[in-house]
């Protein structure tokens, strides 16, 4: 289990090395511990202790165990490629806010034995090492005495390294390395890109960082070495500001702590709620409001942050403090970490935590710098009328309960209800199917005004009041007469709508346009001929 | 999916068939002094965004894209527009009551044809939808004119005392209300008595282009006649 304790690879040092001028990052501990959802899964009970356990959400398996990926089970696969490479596995759903809850003990641990913790994600911590390792006499003592702890008290496998700069840092803890002070350029030189990926696995920036690295292993950057010799200038010019921050790791930097941004600026957002707070959801509203003042105090001075430290005060007067370091996480990702934080210490469980309620919240930004140099501004691009929708749209679905506001997507489709994809609000607001693609027999534009939310079925009748039908060549048995009373004054149609023709619920529809005769005026409406029924689909007011 | 496509373009290149053959006839006719046994609807088709003509006791036929060029100017920050009748119309004059930096919210519609609000020109990237109020109506409104420049709203059943309070705030954060409701006192009403769409007969096209027959007021003067 003690996999850390191969620190005394070829690039621990006496210290007789110069602290080379390049290597700016503070010397970093992180503490890892692998396949973490796992582990807090068969915490939780949610698995049995020695079976192969995948942890999966809706689309995808997200963590695995050692005896899962000796069957062959990998992160991203498929449930069901997952299930057959691996059938006695058990599989647990992934929960994030599970997995945080079961972090925060060992981040309490490691707390006690080096203050100031910085979560990354459950799973994987950074603490400064400097001192620490003055106080244990060697970063080798204070990775042994690390392991020690962490193996005793935890019982999970736990692996630590020591390096200057987070991505040094984090690398070296998946290695079970100490990399000699000043030395970690030389340690990321020689390492694929992709190694970037482990800094950010799990984060919102993922993606702009797979473009990045896709585009640099095309223009033959392989290595971190070769992307921390570029100039800074073109990095900033050509890559935006995901190319600023991954050349900033690759140089075994902090990540957003460039010299001379620093400003003594102070942004923190503070909540005190009229009674004790002791409920998981009153915690929950408590940290996307707090989240989104600090984000507004932020955005009002342009600036952005990339440590979040959360703090609250108990009814007892007892004092709890956690940092989050928050590389390429998106406003809803500190939504969620302040939320994963405070419900953690409310279900708190083994006696560490506070039983009392809380009495008082805060959240303060550390590592202020300038939005837009890595910093993400509040739902995306936007200036203050996005602010103040989002706000509001955040009031409002407080007051309907949580589930009230929507935020409509055009998608392709067929049938007039399914082209506008009612997204709740806070989700990710994408169309289900592409808007693009043909979709012949789509109803034509423009689109009906008025969709009711199910159709409502009608009576088409030809002049003897017998029901129009329609043959499998498109024929009208008669000509439309009545619809619902209403003389029918013209139509368009009838075309045909398979959907899904090879699946097993696959419908065979047919659509018509009708214009009747209503009170004074005319109506025309949208009528769709399913399984022998005729129903209004829409109408053109 | 070829027989589909075909059945599908089908109706309007037989309509343009159609209406030529028409024109030829109607030539003839009066070449000839032959007069039309049935009167066909005077409804043209492919009607311009712009199109507008004279209808029947003072009103007027318009396109919606025209209605709302015409109140465009009437909708001032603060302003409640009363759009009855029709919901191309009310996409048309939310369309041009947003602006350009502005969000819409959509509340109390949960039957509106949201795509034919995005052809209409509102940007549904900038619009959320509240479907149900829930049982404080006036509280939920009061909070989407705080955060939004447009509110387009459905019937919302207010008292006058709680409209007067919307109103109030409208004018206070300078946004616009639109609704398919009544509302005594709105700055403009439009009510739309009839809408017509170009003649389908017997499948010769698709429905359209659709023709609103209304009469839209202002405060301070009525403007339905001019054109």
């Amino acid at each position: 289990m003690n996999g850390g304790g191969v620190a005394t690879a070829e690039l621990v040092d006496g210290g007789a090395l110069g602290r080379s001028a390049s290597c700016t990052g503070r010397r970093l501990a992180a503490v890892w511990l692998p396949d973490w959802p796992v582990v807090a899964a068969v915490g939780a009970g949610e698995a049995p202790a020695g079976a192969p356990v995948m942890v999966a959400d809706g689309r995808c398996v997200k963590a695995v165990s050692a005896s899962a990926r000796a069957a062959g089970v990998r992160r991203g696969m498929r449930r069901r490629s997952a299930a057959a490479l691996c059938p006695d596995g058990v599989m647990a759903p992934a929960d994030p806010v599970r997995d945080a809850r079961a972090f925060e003990e060992v981040a309490i641990l490691v707390h006690t034995l080096i203050p100031g913790v910085e979560l990354l994600r459950p799973g994987l911590l950074l603490c400064p090492a400097a001192g620490a390792s003055r106080y244990h006499g060697g970063d080798g003592e204070l990775v042994e005495h690390l392991l020690t702890q962490l193996t005793v008290e935890t019982g999970a496998e736990a692996w630590v390294g020591i390096a200057d700069g987070l991505l040094a840092a984090i690398l070296a803890a998946r290695d079970g390395l100490v990399v000699a002070p000043g030395r970690s350029r030389e340690y990321l030189d020689p390492r694929p890109l992709r190694d970037l990926g482990l800094a950010l696995q799990g984060t919102a920036h993922g993606e702009d960082l797979d473009v990045l690295m896709d585009l640099l292993g095309r223009l033959g950057i392989k290595t971190l070495g070769d992307l921390a010799r570029l100039p800074a200038g073109n990095v900033t010019e050509r890559f935006g500001s995901v190319g600023v921050w991954a050349r900033r790791l690759a140089r075994a930097e902090d990540a957003l702590t460039a010299p001379g941004h620093r400003l003594p600026m102070e942004f923190t957002a503070i909540h005190q709620p009229d009674e004790p707070m002791n409920r998981v959801d009153q915690a929950a509203l408590a940290a996307r409001a707090l989240a989104e003042n600090l984000h507004a105090q932020l955005a009002r001075h342009g600036q952005g942050y990339s440590r979040l430290k959360v703090s609250a005060t108990t009814e007892a007067g007892e004092r709890l403090e956690r940092t989050w370091r928050l590389e390429g996480v998106d406003s809803d990702g500190v939504t969620d970490r302040v939320r994963w934080q405070l419900e953690g210490w409310l279900t708190g469980r083994s006696g560490l935590l506070p039983t009392g309620a809380l009495t008082r919240l805060a959240l303060e930004a550390q590592e202020v710098h300038p939005a837009g140099v890595g910093g993400n501004r509040l739902w995306g691009s936007g200036g203050h009328a996005v602010t103040r929708a989002a706000r509001g749209a955040e009031r409002v679905n407080t007051m309907l309960g949580g589930r009230g506001v929507y935020q409509p997507v055009v998608q392709g489709g067929r049938e007039p209800r399914g082209r506008v994809r009612l997204v709740a609000w806070g989700d990710e607001a994408m169309p289900l199917r592409p808007v693009e693609r043909p979709w012949p027999g789509a109803v034509p534009d423009p689109a009906p005004t008025l969709v009711p939310p199910q159709p409502w079925p009608v009576d088409l009748l030809d002049s003897r009041g017998r029901m129009v039908e329609v043959s499998p060549h498109l024929e009208l048995s008669a000509r439309p007469a009545v619809l619902d009373k209403d003389p029918v004054k013209g139509w368009a149609g009838p075309w045909p709508v398979l959907d899904r023709w090879w699946a097993p619920e696959a419908s065979r529809r047919v659509y018509m346009q009708v214009q009747v005769e209503h009170g004074a005026g005319e109506r025309t409406a949208l009528l769709a001929l399913e399984a022998g029924r005729w129903s209004v689909e829409g109408v053109y007011d | 999916m070829a027989p589909a496509q075909a059945t599908l373009v089908k109706p309007s290149a037989q309509a343009s068939v159609l209406v030529k053959a028409r024109r030829l006839l109607e030539t003839a006719e009066s070449k000839t002094g032959v007069t039309p046994v049935a009167k066909r609807v005077e409804c043209p088709r492919n009607t311009r965004r712009d199109a507008a003509w004279p209808a029947p006791g003072g009103r007027v036929l318009l396109s919606p894209g025209e209605l709302a060029r015409r109140i465009a100017p009437q909708l001032a920050p603060g302003t409640v527009a009363e759009v009855t009748g029709s919901l191309s119309a009310l996409w048309e004059v939310a369309a041009v009551a947003l602006g350009p930096e502005d969000w819409a919210a959509i509340a109390a519609l949960p039957k509106a044809g949201l795509l034919a609000a995005a052809e209409a020109g509102l940007p549904l990237s900038r619009a959320v939808v509240v479907p149900d109020l829930g049982p404080e109506p006036l509280r939920v409104v009061a909070g989407l004119v705080d955060a939004y420049g447009l509110v387009v709203a459905g019937p919302l059943g207010l008292s006058a005392g709680d409209r007067r309070r919307v109103e109030a705030r409208l004018r206070f954060t300078g946004g616009r209300l639109v609704t398919a409701g009544r509302w005594a006192g709105a700055g403009v009403v439009v009510q739309v008595d009839r809408t017509r769409v170009a003649a389908l007969g017997e499948n010769q096209g698709l429905a359209r282009d659709l023709l609103l027959e209304c009469e839209p007021r202002f405060k301070g003067g009525f403007e339905g006649r001019r054109s």
